[in-house]
């Protein structure tokens, strides 16, 4: 069985499930759980393990990560994409009560440190419109209290953060994130930048960003993150869902919420704009040959995107257990059946995309990028390549290179969408 | 440590990183989506390398492919940074360094 170990409080174990634990004659674990095991009976009888639930995940629910203080367990768990943490505290009988620490939704939480010798522990909340706040918990009084903040890098007064839903292929909710000003007219009007990443159970929750706050949110743009499978936003499932074969959900969720932006009146067609990097480029390359329509700007960031030799390129052979194989016949259909590289088709009208690396990121890799442009070149579609020569698996290794790499996006996206 | 070091494996959003958010990539776990290395080589032939007009832009700093990515950032940096946004875009003062020329 996958499980994690986490940390030991008062002679317990703590122990993350990533898959469920079935019990002969017990009710089975499921999976995303988060247990305690007695050390004590632990070593008495190693043969019979007596777990006790702390957290079990509700439907919408995902355990991300715990911290032991002196008497209690911090969990930072997402309900439905938002960050929730809570104070645990064991009690007779092998149970654990549960306090909630109040925080307030559409935000993001991350867990800084807790103190084995107190009940103090520090955990950092921020959200789309919120820079990142320290804060102080108390886990014996269950309170939280701000210890420092991070000065605004943006005008954030006129915007607001909404959660939505949209309605993929296979019936699946996926939920996403819109952060718009607030004066907005629902008529399709807004220049909008769709992101999301999909992948490797990678839980994408609202992050403060300056330069999308300065250069695209303070202009009036709207933005909005979708948590599309191959996340962990749901837990190991979500991700489980869109591996390898499987990853046309993935896809299909990202266009459902495209169209749902549009049915819904926040944009359309010809201002809706789509952005995302290394595996989110992946998504930005598919997106683009599969609904080449329904995006005005694709904005593809350090991508793969020849995935018929993505395992001979870079780090690429590392990552089989997402994507599957080419040594695999069925994976090896599938991945040319949406291989972006491999699926460019002359006569389609594909909208003008940005696609840009950098020459020394040992990861992805510049290979795809480049490949795709020179592909594109060779069809007469018209594109925008920029490599950043300096830096690795990002926007450029100097603040100048980066600032500059997000001056060319957002001038992209600008000049395509009106804004 | 934590369950999201997991996370962070791979993940990275260029639209995400600021200020005290974790650099891109950095402190991924290298190795947590490591495949069985019995997955990881395909069989020689089945790559489709044969007919690939590209493949030489797959030499990361070959001469040619250099020369052609020099001449790539020419041709987009002639489009956008002639936007007459871009200045303003990009001479932002959270970012002090960047010189104003």
């Amino acid at each position: 069985m996958k499980a994690d170990l986490l940390t030991l409080l008062d002679g317990r174990l703590i122990v993350s499930l990533h898959e469920d634990w079935k019990r002969a004659g017990q009710p089975t674990l499921p999976q995303g759980s988060l247990v305690s095991l007695e050390l004590k009976a632990l070593s008495a009888d190693p043969e019979h393990l007596q777990p006790a639930l702390i957290y079990a995940p509700a439907a919408r629910e995902a355990f991300i990560e715990a911290g032991a203080t002196r008497g209690h367990l911090l969990v930072h768990s997402l309900d439905n994409v938002n960050g929730r943490a809570y104070s645990y505290a064991p009690e007779p009988n092998n149970h654990w009560s549960r306090r909630r620490l109040d925080l307030p939704n559409n935000i993001s939480v991350n867990v800084i440190d807790t103190d084995l010798h107190s009940e103090q522990a520090y955990v950092q909340v921020t959200g789309f419109l919120t820079p990142p706040k320290l804060m102080r918990a108390d886990l014996g009084a269950g309170t939280l209290t701000t210890a420092k903040t991070l000065p605004p890098k943006f005008d954030a007064s006129r915007d607001v953060v909404e959660q939505f839903e949209a309605t993929s292929k296979d019936g699946t909710k996926v939920p996403y994130f819109v952060v718009h000003p607030v004066a907005m007219k629902m008529d399709g009007s807004t220049p909008t930048i769709l992101n999301a990443y999909g992948g490797f159970l990678d839980a994408r929750t609202p992050t403060y960003s300056a330069e999308l706050g300065k250069l695209w949110l303070e202009r009036g743009g709207a933005f909005v993150l979708a948590n599309i499978r191959g996340g962990g936003e749901f837990g190991p499932a979500w991700h489980e869902a869109g591996l390898k074969t499987n990853r046309q959900r993935i896809y299909d969720d990202f266009a459902a919420v495209g169209e749902d932006l549009i049915a819904k009146g926040f944009t359309s067609s010809a201002q809706l704009g789509i952005m995302g990097g290394s595996n989110g480029g992946l998504l930005m390359g598919v997106e683009f040959i599969q609904h080449p329509q329904l995006w005005r700007a694709v904005d593809i960031q350090v991508p793969l995107l020849d995935m018929l030799r993505y395992e001979q390129i870079a780090a690429g052979s590392s990552w089989v257990a997402e994507y599957g194989s080419v040594s695999v016949p069925e994976e090896r259909a599938f991945l040319a059946s949406i291989s972006p590289y491999n699926n460019l088709r002359a006569g389609v009208k594909y909208p003008e995309p940005l696609i840009w690396s950098t020459t020394k990121d040992d990861r992805v890799g510049p290979q795809h990028a480049r490949k795709f442009a020179a592909k594109l070149a060779a069809m007469g579609v018209p594109y925008l390549y920029f490599e950043v020569i300096e830096g690795g698996h990002g926007a450029g290794a100097t603040p100048d290179e980066r600032a500059k790499m997000h001056a060319r996006e957002y001038t992209y996206f600008s000049s395509k969408l009106g804004l | 440590m934590k369950f999201n070091l997991l996370l962070a494996l791979f993940g990275f959003s260029a639209a995400f990183n600021v200020g005290t958010a974790a650099a891109p990539a950095a402190g991924a776990a290298p190795a947590a989506n490591a495949s069985p290395a019995a997955n990881a080589s395909p069989a020689a032939g089945a790559v489709p390398a044969a007919g690939d007009p590209f493949l030489w832009l797959e030499q990361a700093h070959g001469e040619r492919a250099m020369q052609w990515v020099k001449a790539e950032n020419v041709k987009t940096d002639a489009v956008l940074e002639r936007d007459p946004r871009f200045l303003s875009l990009s001479f932002i003062s959270w970012v002090p360094r960047v010189p104003r020329n």
